[in-house]
């Protein structure tokens, strides 16, 4: 029997401490039952977008005022999936292009203007911090895809009768499609004004190859559900 | 040999329960006799051995486990949180939530503020 003291000591110890940690009231539960899963919120924006045009060097930063929507689903209480749709107005960048014209000393002088409006798609995971609470900070990463519409008027100089050039030319339109998929990162905050609705502002940013691609101010009223 | 090794375990086992019954008993002594003196209704800043931290308000302090009704957004349950699990249990200050809540309407304010500014900037620049 004495052989087995320690043994039956040991197992005495261990089914003390299972019991222990099963014991209620170890710890507390700040998320109740049916706390809902979905929210939604609409947001206006403050979005800047850079763009690399073929005719200068560096990258030129437009601002615009951008809305759209948020859908976010919360798997568990810290974690969720956001699908977000955003639409701009009209930004404007205005370049200018030396053009050669053949047998002239000095060079052509166009100008362009470059209207851009984009509207985005966008998929990814927040974490978000503090459990049923008046504030949770969040941050978040995913993808967007991106459909831009630019719209380019080509205006030339007016000529003299008398400009040995002796060109005439005609202002040229052109509007072009793109569509593109870039990452970003957000940082923000839901701000809870009542047990469901809140307010929410984040700062996001998008990155190409050539670094920061855009950078958003959003600012909006959403509500759980 | 083998006599000594049994027997020089069992001390030590024992030794060990003893040590954690002894440490257990005063935690539990020490948090029940804080509950009991404090008035039912106090607001609480509460950290648990395991992790969490939560505002609440003293319900009762009962043989066993303090009832605790945490400040949530969306109320949860009155809770017994046994004493064993209580790291730290002090009475939240009075006047705190008065500059917390000035601040958050200061920041919130400006953040409005800079907002239009922003959105009417990016508008009258189209």
């Amino acid at each position: 029997m004495a052989r087995f003291q320690p043994a039956v000591l040991l197992v005495g110890c261990l089914a003390g401490a299972v019991l222990n940690a099963q014991e209620p009231g170890r710890t507390v539960t700040l998320v109740p039952l049916g706390t809902p899963r979905w929210d939604a919120a609409a947001h206006v924006t403050w979005l800047g977008e850079q763009r690399r045009l073929q005719s200068e060097i560096g990258d030129r930063w437009f601002d615009v005022a951008s809305g759209g929507g948020v859908v976010g689903y919360h798997w568990t209480s810290h974690l969720k999936t956001e699908l977000d749709i955003s639409t701009t107005t009209e930004g404007e960048i205005y370049s200018y292009e030396a053009v050669p014209v053949p047998g002239a000393p000095t060079p052509l002088f166009v100008q362009r203007d470059h209207e851009f409006r984009i509207t985005t798609v966008s998929a990814g995971l927040a974490g978000q911090f503090f459990e049923n609470t008046w504030f949770h900070p969040f941050v978040g990463a995913g993808i967007e895809l991106v459909r831009e519409r630019e719209a380019i008027e080509t205006a030339f100089p007016p000529f003299s009768p008398r400009d040995p050039r002796g060109i005439s030319l005609v202002p040229q339109s052109e509007t072009e499609l793109r569509y593109r998929s870039r990452p970003y990162v957000t940082s923000g905050f839901k701000a809870y004004v009542s047990e469901r609705a809140f307010i929410r502002s984040d700062i996001r940013t998008s990155w190409s190859g050539h670094g920061i691609a855009a950078l958003a101010w959003r600012t909006g009223v959403g509500v759980d559900f | 040999m083998s006599a000594r090794i049994r027997v020089l375990s069992t001390t030590l086992l024992i030794t060990l329960i003893s040590l954690q019954s002894i440490t257990a008993q005063t935690t539990t002594e020490i948090w029940r006799g804080f509950a009991e003196r404090m008035a039912v209704g106090t607001e609480l800043n509460v950290r648990l051995d395991d992790g969490h931290r939560f505002r609440a308000t003293l319900v009762s302090a009962q043989h066993d486990a303090v009832l605790l009704q945490p400040k949530t957004r969306i109320p949860v349950p009155v809770q017994a949180i046994s004493y064993q699990s209580i790291v730290a249990m002090e009475p939240r200050k009075a006047g705190h939530g008065v500059g917390k809540a000035v601040a958050i309407g200061v920041a919130t304010g400006v953040a409005t503020f800079f907002g239009v500014m922003a959105l009417l900037v990016a508008a009258v620049g189209d």
